[in-house]
């Protein structure tokens, strides 16, 4: 028996419907959807509407993937678009 | 760049310097783009600012636009609708509602400008006089479970009456969800008015066909009648409930064509097969009677009728008729034509009495003669007078007993001539001596298949009334003879078939009758003879026996002159038909002349522009002598020759005679008459007419005539 893997919780910062954040958030849910066998906890973070959340977690560039749980915490900058870098960052590369 | 770097010459203009650190922030832009790639929308900068990127924001822009675009689409379509739809919050808040809801409120006179938005559902619902409330306990109940999460979506139909009219609305209850949860719901009403009334209606039709077709069974039961159909493309037969109860077998038995026609009784069978399938050929409809034998083998009388049935295109498609089971009317006119011979055998009663007598003196005069001598010889020569004249009595009271009670109802070869020659007897012996009985029958008489009481019932009946119409004495003329009937000659009479017919002929010299009486003739209880005499049923029982032999009669009389009654019955052999195809070859055709055919007789008149269609000829039809003038007058030029009757009304044939005669001298002209051909009218006419035509004619003897006149 495998141990139970630890609750994933990701938060993806992105600025409102701006072409490269939706495309972030859709890979997102895609590759969730996909790879992991527990829906993780997506928190969504608009930095247009709340700037200040995104300085406190050191947000500089949108869309920003920032993986919470498990520690420690990684980030992911951009839309997504490489499918290996993503999976590096949650620890699901296998 | 270069360019854009110095906009001044000034490095203290503030302009200068603004431009300058613009540009900055574009190269910092564009610097950023490059190291993400393109990937980034937006920064943040150390003082908590997000910065869009300028391609984040036109597309951002571009959204929003789109979005604004979405949702007045969205409104425009919620306001299209023509049901009244609110959407409410999770409290029951309406958040807003369409076009259709607010001209609602202001129809029924609501006093809120808001219509409804931004109050509570529920309070709404609750004041009943609020327009908006409709259907208010049940919808509020129904929307607080929806809002509860309780169900998911609620259809209430709900009665709504305007002060004018009864109206009925169906509220329409739909959760609004998000991820799961009720955020709200559209409350839809729809004035299902139409639609309610619409079902109620068919509702109501329903039930009137159910109690219809309830009343159409108790009626088929009660009258023993019912209905029936074949489907020539398909060969199914259908049975009404009565049809089925007639036949002995269950009600809804689907039999097939041959085991329907299997129930007729095996002596008319093939008769009735036959007519069956002419009707569902050519259409020819039929009406006869005949027994069937049930499946329990108890034979009934019924009365079946049928006719064609066709679709757009004039083909037929079925064949549907009625049954009825008439055993029991059969039972009663079996006594009743029994009891009309006894009042027939009564009025001869006198003759009868008479004969008798003039053989009992004879007898009692000989019985004193007997006692009066002893000689053998002449006692043996007595007693063989009073043997002779007994047998005569009894052979006489013999026969009219055979008359008086014979049997009703068998079918078997009758030999015609035979019962004449048994009529002429008793009419011999019981006529007043000044009526002359004369007797002449054609050699080689086909036999008639028929009921032979009944049809020495008809015989007598006529001879009866020849009797009655010559109380001055005169002659009576029995003749029988055989002749062919086409469909001419039977002039649209359904109730027999062309072909060959024995006819008897009884003509009297009386009183004659004038034609408003001749018309009138076969009515049941018409009679010209005074109370006592005669019950005016003689005729009209005549008429219905040959009638039921598939037969026909036919009366000819002249005031002062005379009677004549035709009685025809179909030969028992020989097939007609054949007779008469191979004789039409020979029969002259026309070369398109156009024949102006007067008669007051539809089917007269039908039939015979379709004789002379058939033949050739052209034909024009008019219904009287006015009408003839008028059609004459149009086409005086193309009429080639003109056929007329002498007895219509308005107009009648020796009017319209007299009136072609002046307007075209020597025109050709037929005229048929159904009177004697001795007529006095008739002679006054021979100048001006080129043949005359006595009614009833062959096809052939028309067409005969018509060519000889058109050649002569």
């Amino acid at each position: 028996m495998s141990p139970r893997p630890a609750a994933l919780h990701l938060r993806l910062y992105i600025a409102g419907d701006s072409p490269n954040s939706q495309m972030a958030m859709q890979r997102l849910q895609a590759f969730c959807a996909q790879h992991c066998s527990v829906p993780p906890v997506i928190e969504v973070i608009d930095v247009l509407r709340a700037p200040a959340k995104a300085l406190e977690d050191r947000v500089v560039l949108t869309p920003t993937l920032v993986r919470v749980q498990p520690a420690p915490t990684r980030r992911v900058v951009g839309n997504l678009a490489a499918e290996a870098a993503l999976a590096r960052a949650l620890d699901l590369d296998g | 760049m270069a360019d854009r770097m110095t906009p001044s010459e000034d490095p203290g203009d503030p302009s200068a310097r603004i431009d300058a650190l613009i540009q900055r922030i574009r190269d910092a832009e564009e610097e950023l783009q490059q190291l993400t790639g393109g990937e980034i929308d937006a920064f943040v900068s150390g003082t908590g600012t997000a910065y869009l990127l300028p391609n984040a924001q036109a597309e951002l822009l571009e959204s929003r636009e789109s979005a604004r675009g979405l949702a007045s689409q969205l409104r425009a379509i919620l306001d299209a609708l023509p049901a009244h739809v609110a959407l409410v919050d999770r409290e029951g808040v309406v958040l807003t509602v369409n076009q259709a809801w607010r001209e609602f409120g202001l129809a029924n006179g609501s006093t809120d400008p808001a219509f409804g938005v931004g109050t509570s559902y529920f309070a709404v619902c609750a004041r009943t006089d609020d327009p908006a409330a409709l259907g208010s306990s049940e919808v509020a109940t129904s929307l607080r479970a929806v809002l509860d999460g309780a169900t998911t979506a609620v259809s209430v139909e709900y009665p709504c009456d305007s002060p004018l009219e009864p109206r009925w609305f169906r509220a329409d209850i739909s959760p609004v969800l998000d991820a799961g949860v009720v955020r709200g719901a559209v409350v839809t009403h729809s004035n299902i008015t139409e639609r309610r009334r619409y079902i109620a209606e068919l509702a109501a039709k329903e039930r009137a066909l159910r109690e219809s077709r309830t009343l159409q069974l108790t009626a088929e039961r009660m009258a023993r009648l019912g209905g029936w159909r074949y489907d020539v493309r398909d060969g199914a037969i259908t049975w009404s409930d009565e049809v089925c109860r007639i036949h002995g077998v269950a009600p809804g038995t689907r039999p097939s064509i041959a085991e329907a026609g299997a129930f007729y009784a095996p002596e008319v069978r093939d008769t009735i097969l036959a007519k069956f399938a002419r009707c569902a050929q050519d259409g020819t409809p039929f009406d006869f009677e005949a027994q069937v034998v049930g499946a329990s083998g108890e034979r009934r009388w019924v009365r079946a009728l049928g006719e064609a049935i066709r679709d757009e295109a004039d083909r037929i498609v079925a064949v549907e008729g009625a049954m009825q089971d008439v055993t029991e009317q059969k039972r009663l006119e079996v006594q009743f034509l029994r009891a009309q011979r006894m009042e027939s055998v009564g009025t001869l009663a006198g003759g009868i009495a008479h004969d008798l007598n003039n053989v009992l003196t004879p007898v009692l005069m000989s019985v004193d003669l007997l006692r009066a001598t002893d000689d053998a010889a002449e006692r043996r020569e007595l007693l063989d007078g009073i043997e002779s004249a007994t047998r005569r009595g009894a052979d006489m009271v013999r026969q009219v007993l055979t008359f008086a009670r014979g049997a009703d109802g068998q079918r078997t070869p009758v030999p015609v001539d035979r019962v004449l020659r048994d009529v002429e007897r008793l009419c011999r012996e019981t006529f007043p001596r000044n009526i002359e009985v004369r007797l002449r029958v054609d050699a080689d008489l086909p036999s008639v298949i028929g009921d032979a009481t009944q049809i020495q019932q008809v015989l007598m009946n006529l001879c009866v009334n020849a009797r009655d119409a010559m109380p001055d004495g005169g002659v009576m003329s029995l003749t029988a003879g055989v002749r062919l009937v086409d469909a001419q000659y039977l002039g649209g009479n359904a109730d027999a078939d062309p072909g060959r017919f024995l006819v008897v002929s009884v003509a009297d010299t009386g009183m004659g009758m004038a034609a408003a009486t001749l018309d009138r003739i076969f009515e049941p209880f018409f009679t010209t003879k005074e109370v006592g005499k005669g019950t005016g049923l003689g005729l009209s029982t005549s008429a219905a026996i040959v009638k039921s032999h598939r037969g026909f009669i036919r009366a000819y009389s002249e005031p002062k002159v005379g009677s004549q009654f035709r009685v025809y019955f179909p030969a028992a052999s020989g097939s007609a038909a054949e007779v008469i195809d191979t004789q039409s070859e020979e029969i002259p055709r026309g070369a398109g002349e156009l024949i102006l055919v007067v008669d007051d007789e539809a089917s007269v008149r039908d039939i015979t522009r379709q004789t002379l269609e058939t033949f050739g000829y052209r034909a024009l039809t008019a219904t009287d002598g006015a009408d003839a003038l008028a059609r004459y007058a149009e086409r005086r030029n193309e009429i080639a020759l003109v056929l007329t009757d002498l007895m219509m009304p308005v107009m009648d044939g020796n009017a319209l005679i007299e009136v072609l005669a002046r307007l075209t001298p020597g025109g050709r002209i037929i005229a048929a008459s159904g009177l004697h051909t001795h007529g006095q009218v008739l002679r006054a006419l021979e100048s001006r007419v080129q043949a005359f035509l006595e009614k009833p004619y062959t096809a052939e003897t028309l067409l005969r005539t018509i060519r000889r006149v058109l050649d002569g």
